[in-house]
């Protein structure tokens, strides 16, 4: 086919693009991977040390520890923004006349910074003076405990996100033709079996990036939990970023710290390809 | 199967009135068309009988039950849409199935009834394909089945023709006609095509501004509208209407004007009853040809009549060419006389 055909000079045009590319994302990658084949730190000498920095990650009990926190938030915080998108994007969808001020209400917390939002909710959870711990009557240390803490991230990361996940899910609801969910009506199906056998599988294309967003997302989250916790009590809340973060640029160990970074990527770069496969399925 | 009613029924859009005060009986059986001009709201009343949009005020009748609190899933109706709104990620098969299985219906006898309604309408070889995988017909054929496979009480369909070629669009006109001559399943139908509602239906409504503007057999409405609009809707090509007073004393008392003021009076005259002459013909209207539109066995010719433009049927032999004046003959009991004012038909 002859659009499958490049032009002679489509290398020449696309060369500002990926030029630029290569400056800001295959070169540093590239750097990242080399220096984690490397013993480097600041004002000493490098060292090729091949694989090593990677064997000693299998055997870092740190850095399992983050990959286990990492993976759990990462798991729970998708999935309870999908169901809870999907729940305020199905209410949205009926707001009918109060449509645009719920909008603006759903985006709000999206729309905070996360540093902030961290801080806020820094405060809710104060075992003395937070509004949580009076909701709850008795002072509860949230962060200082460490299975309450890492929970108390993923709730922080929840209430942020779950509005992006809510608006994505609304446009893919509004691409469901009305005549789709009238025929169904016609067809004798009530509302929870039109929710289940047509309004889902049309919004399973849109459900899937909205979680192939998140979780990506979610994978290399670091400033909600560093800023609520700092990765503690006792790196319960330590996450991947946050470990890499801490080898890298507080003991300035950049060979370590690049073979973390290198492992981020690729557990990132499997669930993408994961996400990719259900995405072609579900377009077939 | 059940006969259907709209009693006194009253829906509007904002400013854009679909029903007001609007009642229709169809009877158990039949095949009745809304018909009327684009846009003026005739699906509104299928999505009213349907239960997919509430009445403003009114009652609908099901089997004699008033339906209008029940919701649509109870409402024993089958609709087919416009869009035919097939279910894109289901096969052919669970398009078809979809509403036995909202009945309850499983295992055997549920494959046994979606293979016998694809059979009926050709679908057996496409069973397990998508919607988007079939072409334009079999895709209106699935729709059909659809709607059909549960007998529903009343069967609505909304213009399912319009998305088709015309080759496509005459064979499956047939197709369901055949399928209502078979199971005779009420049916409401809607369209703006009056020559498909005149081919399909025993009773036509014909719709303007929310309100009935004549409600009778094609033949009827065809032979006797009861004003210029349904006069000018029905039939192709669309009646002629021209202010009696062009008529010479003559013509005037062959159109039988009875001492009615000329002036308060609009002829109706169809194409097919008009005849152009050569000008030479004596007693008739004189007209100015404008252009010719051959139809095959015959040819239509448009003509300037006093300012008025007019169709006619070019008589056998005649010789016009555009330019050339002719003459315009009819026959007295072929013309329709309307009130000038109201558009009434007028009846001698």
């Amino acid at each position: 086919m002859s659009a499958r055909r490049l032009r002679p000079d489509a290398w020449a045009l696309m060369a500002p693009a990926l030029l630029v590319l290569a400056a800001v994302t295959a070169l540093p990658t590239g750097y990242v991977v080399w220096l984690s084949l490397n013993e480097r730190a600041l004002f000493r000498a490098e060292d090729f040390v091949g694989l090593g920095h990677y064997l000693r990650l299998a055997g870092d009990a740190r850095f399992w520890n983050a990959l286990g926190n990492t993976l759990y938030f990462a798991a729970v915080s998708v999935a309870l923004e999908l169901a809870l998108g999907l729940a305020i994007a199905l209410l949205l969808a009926r707001a009918g006349r109060a449509r645009a001020f719920a909008y603006g209400a759903v985006l709000v917390p999206w729309a905070v910074p996360t540093v902030v939002s961290a801080r806020i909710w820094e405060w809710i959870y104060n075992p003395e003076l937070g509004v949580l711990g009076y909701l709850a009557g008795t002072p509860v240390n949230w962060l200082g405990d460490p299975v309450l803490a890492l929970h108390a991230a993923i709730a922080m990361d929840v209430w942020k996100s779950t509005p992006f996940v809510a608006l994505l899910l609304l446009a893919g609801l509004q691409g469901v033709p009305r005549d789709l969910l009238r025929a169904a009506a016609v067809d004798g199906a009530g509302a929870w079996t039109t929710f289940r056998r047509i309004t889902l599988p049309m919004l399973a294309p849109v459900i899937l990036v909205a979680a192939v967003f998140r979780t990506i997302d979610a994978l290399r989250v670091f400033d909600a939990v560093y800023v609520l916790t700092g990765g503690g009590p006792a790196n319960a809340t330590e996450t991947l970023s946050i470990y890499a973060y801490r080898v890298l640029f507080q003991m300035l160990d950049f060979g370590y710290g690049s073979a973390l970074a290198v492992a981020m990527l690729a557990i990132a770069g499997i669930a993408a390809l994961a996400y990719a496969r259900l995405l072609r399925g579900g377009m077939e | 199967m059940a006969a259907v009613a709209f009693e006194r029924i009253a829906k509007r859009f904002g400013p854009t009135v679909v029903a007001d005060d609007l009642t229709l009986r169809i009877a158990d059986g039949e095949f009745f068309v809304l018909l009327g001009p684009s846009g003026c709201g005739k699906s509104t009343l299928l999505h009213l009988l349907a239960g997919i949009e509430p009445a403003d005020r009114g009652v609908m009748r099901i089997g004699g039950v008033d339906v209008s609190a029940v919701p649509p899933q109870q409402r024993d109706v089958a609709m087919v849409f416009q869009s035919y709104a097939l279910y894109p990620h289901l096969d052919v098969f669970e398009n078809l199935a979809f509403p036995l299985r909202n009945r309850g219906l499983s295992g055997r006898a549920l494959r046994a009834e979606v293979e016998r309604m694809a059979g009926t309408l050709g679908l057996g070889a496409l069973l397990a394909k998508r919607p988007r995988d079939l072409s334009g017909g079999q895709r209106q054929r699935v729709a059909l089945g659809r709607a059909l496979i549960r007998r529903p009480a009343a069967f609505l369909m909304d213009e399912p023709l319009s998305n088709l070629d015309a080759a496509l669009r005459l064979e499956i006109r047939e197709e369901i006609k055949r399928v209502h001559q078979t199971h005779r399943i009420t049916t409401l139908y809607v369209t703006h095509d009056q020559e498909e509602a005149m081919a399909l239906a025993d009773r036509i409504a014909v719709l303007r501004g929310g309100s009935i503007a004549q409600c009778d057999a094609p033949e009827a409405l065809y032979a006797r509208p009861a004003d210029t609009f349904v006069a000018r809707f029905v039939g192709t090509p669309p009646m002629n209407l021209l202010p009696a007073a062009l008529l010479a004393p003559p013509e005037a008392a062959a159109a039988r004007l009875q001492g009615r003021d000329p002036a308060s009076v609009t002829l109706g005259l169809r194409p097919q009853d008009l005849e152009a002459r050569d000008a030479g013909a004596a007693g008739a209207l004189e007209a100015r040809v404008l252009l010719l539109e051959p139809a095959g066995g015959f040819t239509w010719l448009v003509a300037d009549l006093a300012g008025t433009r007019v169709k006619a049927r070019r008589a056998d032999g005649a010789r016009l060419a555009p330019g050339d004046t002719t003459r315009l003959a009819f026959a007295a009991g072929s013309v329709h006389l309307f009130d000038a004012a109201s558009g009434r038909r007028l009846e001698r």
